[in-house]
């Protein structure tokens, strides 16, 4: 294999998709030919491109250091209620103690705001879970973790207005002036913040720290015996991780102008599983397409039955079972043998994940993959 | 190999052993695979561990690799204690070791996988994104050991597409990549064809110079060539202690074996 | 009791000063909490048998679990209360095997991450599927007229079904489940296989069938659950969200593939969520996640997940 020259390297550069996509969007998403809707919706482009930095964050965790974070959403809900909070005031009594804060319209402070929440409670997560867990303990205890959050900001009324939640939160000004407020300079707002830090995220797995995220996940025991402090890394991970969810949660709330508690719900967190795995996850582009699909999906069976979830699953089942690489491993495999060898052998592809990962089910041990001579 | 200057700080020699064990013992729910072994292992050559299936010698690796810790008992590397150090630090003081089970990046490229293992030197210190100037010597040291292991040629094919005797010599670049004064080898032999078999152990002479190799090996034939001294285990203790001749000649040890053959 | 409607909730009341406790109402919610905490096991055990002897997590078990109770709604106008109990919970242990031969049995060569991916996606489409067939309202069940309202102990009244009743019953069905993992060949092979499938394998047992029957057991475990508690709580869609992340709690708060540990989680967790409701209710539903944060930084396997596997 020859290295690919220039020329081909660039064209194939995710970052430039990325850009292709998200210019794409206003016009495709949410339209249907056949039915006469020739125009996208932007709202729906929206909704795509927050949620695609939200899941790219997720799978930061999932698809380059395998480990399956089933709570994410918190992250997402607390810098989606950091935001709402900062740009609506608040005034609340913990302890006898008043906090108090009156309205405000820097965005950047809301942004630093969320940052600043959802970087303090993954760094304290990662410090009681990642020494003790992988594998599905993992993705229990993070699920079981995000409920304390979703439980909060569902029950701590005074605060966070309860099962309502935060209503009216005015759209930033940019410099000043009072542009964001339509929906398709809000699309564009959104689309360039959430480009650029995915060209951060880019940057971090094209890193050697992000080489040695992949060597985690390949095999935790060979990193360790090269000398990689392989939990200081796996912590790391997951803070970086909580950082990307943090902003498309404060981008959700300028968004909507409201939040409530279901942004940290498990169907949340549930719904970035599923767009990683759909669009490929351990692919770069992967939960950007699966986000993408995910809203067309939703939006053309929606209207079709208001069961549309269970399409969903249907959907995201076929993928676990026949094709785990997604919407990516698919296009990959037409590249490497071509659309008629894959037609002809349809459900016959490299598998993904052999099981490399044998840490899984005895999370604490240092490593059940060797075997002890005279254990058993 | 040309070896370079250790590229890991190496503590003080002169001690004379390059791991010494006190009382070793490790207990599994009632079974007792490593039984108090106290031994010094000296410094330098080929330092073999012999004994029947159950006797303890891949669990004794394992406590000196800091895989397990020891139910009991301290050990000790040149003249620093490593009982309760976890296996990462133990790495980067030059413990290097392979595994029984191939154990490499499956599904990373053959350079990948050696690079990683080049760049753990530098782990810790700018591990986040390094000068390029140190990107170019990685590339280059990673470039040499691809070439010692014989796997130049190979270096884009994604490494569980290797064949099994590929893997193990490339789980053996993996060990010696950051040049490291002590390897353990835990039977790296297992499954090789005799082609395979010559060119791996003329691969371990040649970058035993200048190191202190632990093995752990069933080819006995191959033991008694290449070992400085042979280290025999039998029910997780020590049973005796030689050259490869003396050992030839130990009537304990002939009864051992014969005993299991019989 | 006056519970309607969702699990766990609380008393209608305002927050009480601790002085103002009453014996009666700290009864009240200690056995309320024994009657949850004693659901809570018998759906958590069913998990952790899977989990222990295959490896796999079910999250579709909560799903199992709600299946259980409508079905028992649906039977109990057809057949009776008791037979629609059983019926329910027979239903639901062979929709599980199915579920494990069709679904899950393609997944056991990948890592036990796609089994989890796989049963939430199932869960979504189950949850649907209930919403179509008995709608977005919540069903109740009654207990037949012949069974006592409440019963007379020491001078207070407990509900009969749901604090008398349902507790006994229970402390049968464990009873039950204990002496056939631990007197029965069956048993043996899955404690067996708990600690060591290659070895089990070896033996020439058929690993195949022993995971679909132990996977319907579970199931047959949720639903029996699940049709136990139709009488008592407000059947609806939801209730299977609700009760799987508290489920998982259990599992990891007693420990990974442990029989105790199950019973023990359940009842601490069940008790202690019941007694959160006099305290601080705004807190409840945060007790079981508060404890098994508490569990994980003093024991992170869990109270009995060191050793001794269904023992």
């Amino acid at each position: 294999m020859t290295p690919p020259n220039r020329a081909r390297r660039l064209l194939l550069h995710p970052l430039l998709w990325t850009a292709l996509l998200f210019l794409a969007l206003p016009w495709t998403a949410g339209s249907d030919p056949f039915h006469g809707q020739w125009s996208g919706f932007v709202g729906i482009a929206t909704t795509m491109v927050i949620f695609a930095l939200f899941a790219s964050g997720f799978n930061l965790l999932f698809g380059h250091v395998g480990e399956l974070s089933f709570g994410h959403a918190m992250f997402f809900t607390l810098g989606a209620y950091a935001t709402a909070l900062y740009a609506n005031g608040f005034n609340v009594t913990v302890l006898g103690a008043v906090l108090a804060h009156g309205k405000g319209d820097n965005m950047l402070v809301a942004l630093a705001l969320s940052l600043l929440l959802a970087l303090l409670w993954a760094w304290l997560l990662a410090r009681i879970i990642i020494p003790r867990s992988s594998g599905i303990y993992f993705s229990m205890i993070t699920l079981a973790f995000a409920q304390i959050v979703f439980f909060t900001t569902y029950r701590w009324s005074d605060l966070t207005g309860g099962e309502d939640g935060l209503q009216n939160v005015a759209r930033p000004t940019l410099f000043g002036a009072d542009v964001l407020r339509d929906s398709d300079h809000f699309y564009w707002f959104a689309a360039l913040c959430v480009f650029v830090a995915l060209c951060v995220l880019y940057w971090i797995l094209a890193s050697p720290f992000g080489s040695v995220l992949h060597a985690i996940r390949e095999n935790k025991q060979r990193a360790r015996f090269l000398g990689y402090d392989v939990d200081k890394y796996r912590v790391n991970a997951f803070v970086l991780s909580a950082v990307f969810p943090a902003i498309a949660g404060w981008l959700w709330t300028y968004f909507q102008q409201a939040i409530n508690p279901d942004a940290g719900s498990v169907e949340y967190s549930g719904n970035v599983v599923m767009m990683s795995l759909l669009g490929g996850m351990q692919t770069f582009m992967g939960p950007l397409l699966g986000a993408s699909v995910y809203y067309e999906l939703q939006n053309e069976v929606s209207q079709a039955t208001k069961y549309w979830e269970a399409w969903i699953g249907v959907v995201f089942v076929v993928f676990v079972l026949a094709g785990p690489r997604g919407i990516m491993g698919i296009i990959d495999d037409v590249r490497t043998n071509g659309v008629a060898a894959i037609l002809r052998n349809p459900f016959k592809r490299e598998e993904p994940v052999e099981p490399t990962f044998d840490e899984a089910l005895k999370p604490l041990d240092e490593s059940p993959a060797v075997s002890e001579t005279g254990v058993r | 190999m040309s070896a370079p200057a250790p590229a890991v700080p190496v503590p003080a020699a002169g001690t004379g052993y390059i791991f010494k064990t006190s009382g070793l013992t490790r207990r599994f729910s009632g079974f007792t695979a490593v039984n108090d072994v106290s031994i010094e292992i000296p410094e330098g050559g080929v330092r073999t561990i012999i004994g029947p299936n159950g006797a303890g010698k891949t669990t004794f690796f394992n406590l000196l690799s800091g895989l397990l810790p020891p139910s009991e008992g301290r050990m000790w590397f040149r003249d620093r204690e490593i009982t309760g150090l976890p296996a990462y630090q133990r790495a980067r003081l030059g413990i290097a070791r392979s595994f029984q089970i191939t154990n490499i990046f499956g599904r990373l490229t053959v350079y990948e996988n050696v690079r990683l293992a080049v760049q753990a030197v530098h782990d810790g210190k700018a591990n986040f994104f390094l000068p390029t100037a140190r990107m170019g010597k990685l590339a280059e040291r990673t470039e040499r050991v691809l070439h010692d292991i014989g796997l130049w040629d190979a270096r884009d094919t994604r490494a569980e597409n290797l064949s099994h005797g590929d893997q193990r010599r490339l789980e053996i670049g993996l060990v010696i990549a950051r040049d490291p004064p002590v390897l353990l080898l835990d039977e790296p032999l297992a499954g090789m064809s005799p082609t395979e078999t010559h060119e791996t152990v003329e691969l371990i002479t040649r970058i035993s110079p200048g190191r202190t190799i632990l093995l752990v090996e069933h080819d006995i034939d191959v033991v008694m060539t290449i070992s400085t001294t042979i280290t025999v285990f039998q029910t997780g203790g020590v049973l005796a202690v030689g050259t490869p001749t003396e050992i030839r000649a130990n009537e304990a040890v002939q009864r051992a074996y014969l005993g299991e053959i019989a | 009791m006056r519970r309607t409607e969702g699990l766990p909730s609380y008393p209608r009341r305002e927050r009480l000063p601790a002085i103002h406790l009453t014996l009666a109402q700290l009864t009240d919610q200690l056995v309320n909490g024994i009657t949850l905490g004693m659901l809570y096991i018998l759906v958590a055990l069913g998990l952790n048998i899977i989990l222990g002897l295959m490896g796999v997590i079910n999250f579709s078990h909560g799903s199992f679990f709600m299946l259980g109770a409508y079905l028992m709604y649906q039977f109990n106008g057809l057949i009776g209360f008791w037979p629609a109990i059983l019926l329910a919970a027979v239903l639901v242990g062979l929709l599980g095997m199915a579920f494990e031969s069709v679904l899950v049995r393609p997944l056991y060569r990948r890592i036990p991450e796609y089994t989890l991916l796989l049963t939430f996606g199932t869960a979504l489409i189950f949850a649907q599927i209930v919403r179509r067939v008995w709608g977005d309202d919540a069903v109740r069940v009654d207990t037949p007229p012949y069974i006592p309202d409440s019963i007379n102990i020491a001078g207070l009244a407990f509900p009969f079904y749901k604090d008398v009743f349902l507790v006994l019953l229970t402390v049968v069905i464990l009873a039950g489940v204990w002496l056939l993992l631990n007197k029965t060949n069956i048993g043996i092979i899955i404690r067996a296989g708990t600690r060591d499938a290659e070895m089990v394998k070896i033996l020439g047992i058929n690993m195949p069938l022993m995971f679909t029957v132990v996977f319907g057991l579970g199931s047959l475990m949720a639903g029996l659950a699940g049709a136990l508690a139709a009488p008592i709580y407000a059947i609806q869609p939801s209730l299977a969200s609700e009760w799987i992340v508290l489920t998982f709690v259990i599992v990891i708060v007693g420990g990974i593939g442990s029989f105790w540990g199950a019973i023990v989680g359940g009842l601490l967790i069940g008790i202690l969520t019941s007694l959160m409701a006099l305290l601080w209710p705004p807190a409840v539903e945060m007790t079981g996640y508060f404890i098994m944060g508490i569990i994980l930084l003093v024991r992170p396997r869990g109270l009995f997940g060191v050793e001794g596997l269904f023992e």
